[in-house]
């Protein structure tokens, strides 16, 4: 659907936006007031519905990448708000009706979200017998360091909005971030995946790339094959593997040399 | 004792905008390789280096640190300042080597805790 139509069916007035930004095309909706549930939102090409008008609902939107924002309950921020907006490149609408009913009026319009999404997710899950699972998966680009940790960061504030225990978040922070980084510095690409169950969290870090030919030698503490350039950054220390095995209750690593590389961690709440 | 407090006892440059000056410090670490950083770094210290790109930053909000002190007159990156400021985490600055700023910081740190 695109924002034109949100607006169309909203009533909306743009407070920012040109004609170019009305045609983005819309996919999903998030309707919340707190920023932590703003954050822990993960759909993409989103518009964010909320009451919530100050400065920082930008930078939050912004950061969770959603298409627009549409302010609810003829709410309207200060034209410094909506400058910051402008400038981040970032469409505001604004209409009189209320969170329930814009969400209502958007949901029958068929703006539904994330729900066949997670049908499919929930029937997998049932599948494969695990009840009671939420999987979030990150792309994960090799060479990438403008973005390397971005999904360990997204996958925490999504584990503190699940209450999970700090000790075990700081754990599995840890050796997701470990794993994220030898994607990005040693293969082509990858993908980050947390499997958040009620008794363990599972992390699996799964790539394309030139693999290792001697894991024995790769788990030794200061053994590390990243290039110089990476080493000045204060990568490659050769810490990476035996943090992912320290911080973890469970760890198996798999790889096939010129393929690419597997590790599973779990850590038990 | 607070950011605030040893910005001044060191005289640090802040070079973050809008983050908590007000956190309590529960100690320092110094290190400049990353993953190290990651295993051994506890929560609320305040952590001395001088890398410089963004990756500190996610290192830091991670692990739940009190704020970065860039040591040795280190230029930091505009990215990694934006990065800080969205991630509340203050940036200092100072000409000073790392190990100046341990040792001033351990002196003041342990008598703030009562331990000297």
């Amino acid at each position: 659907m695109k924002l034109k139509k949100i607006k169309e069916i909203l009533r909306a007035e743009v407070l920012t936006g040109d004609d170019g930004a009305l045609e983005v095309e819309v996919t999903n909706a998030c309707g919340a007031d707190l920023i932590s549930d703003i954050l822990a939102d993960m759909k993409k090409n989103a518009v964010l519905l909320t009451g919530l008008t100050h400065r920082q609902i930008i930078q939050t939107a912004s950061m969770s990448e959603f298409a627009a924002i549409v302010f609810v309950r003829g709410k309207c921020p200060t034209s410094d708000v909506i400058e910051l907006a402008r400038e981040s490149g970032l469409p505001l609408l604004r209409t009189d009706f209320p969170l329930y009913e814009s969400c209502g009026l958007l949901y029958e319009a068929g703006l539904k979200g994330d729900i066949i999404a997670r049908k499919v997710q929930e029937r997998q899950n049932v599948e494969e017998k695990i009840p009671g699972t939420m999987r979030l998966v990150y792309e994960v680009h090799g060479g990438d360091f403008d973005t390397a940790g971005k999904a360990t960061e997204q996958a925490k504030k999504v584990l503190k909005q699940l209450g999970v225990n700090p000790s075990v978040m700081r754990r599995a922070s840890i050796v997701a971030y470990e794993a994220e980084m030898n994607i990005v510095i040693h293969a082509y690409n990858g993908k980050l995946i947390f499997d958040i169950t009620p008794s363990h969290i599972e992390i699996t870090a799964e790539d394309e790339g030139p693999g290792i030919e001697d894991i024995e030698l790769a788990m030794q503490e200061g053994y590390s094959t990243a290039p110089e350039r990476i080493r000045e950054m204060g990568f490659g220390a050769g810490m990476g593997l035996p943090n992912m095995k320290k911080f973890s209750d469970e760890f198996e690593i798999n790889s096939v040399v010129g393929k690419g590389t597997k590790v599973k961690m779990k850590i038990f709440l | 004792m607070t950011l605030e407090e040893i910005r001044r006892e060191l005289s640090l440059n802040l070079v973050t905008k809008g983050t908590n000056l007000e956190r309590v410090v529960a100690g320092a670490y110094a290190s400049d390789l990353l993953s190290w950083v990651m295993g051994h770094a506890a929560e609320n210290q305040v952590w001395i280096t001088v890398q410089s790109h963004p990756n500190i930053v996610a290192v830091a909000a991670l692990l739940g640190l009190a704020g970065i002190i860039v040591a040795e007159g280190v230029e930091i990156e505009e990215n990694t300042v934006k990065k800080a400021e969205e991630e509340n985490i203050p940036i200092f600055s100072t000409k000073r080597p790392v190990f100046e700023i341990c040792g001033i910081l351990y002196n003041v740190l342990s008598r703030s805790m009562g331990k000297c």
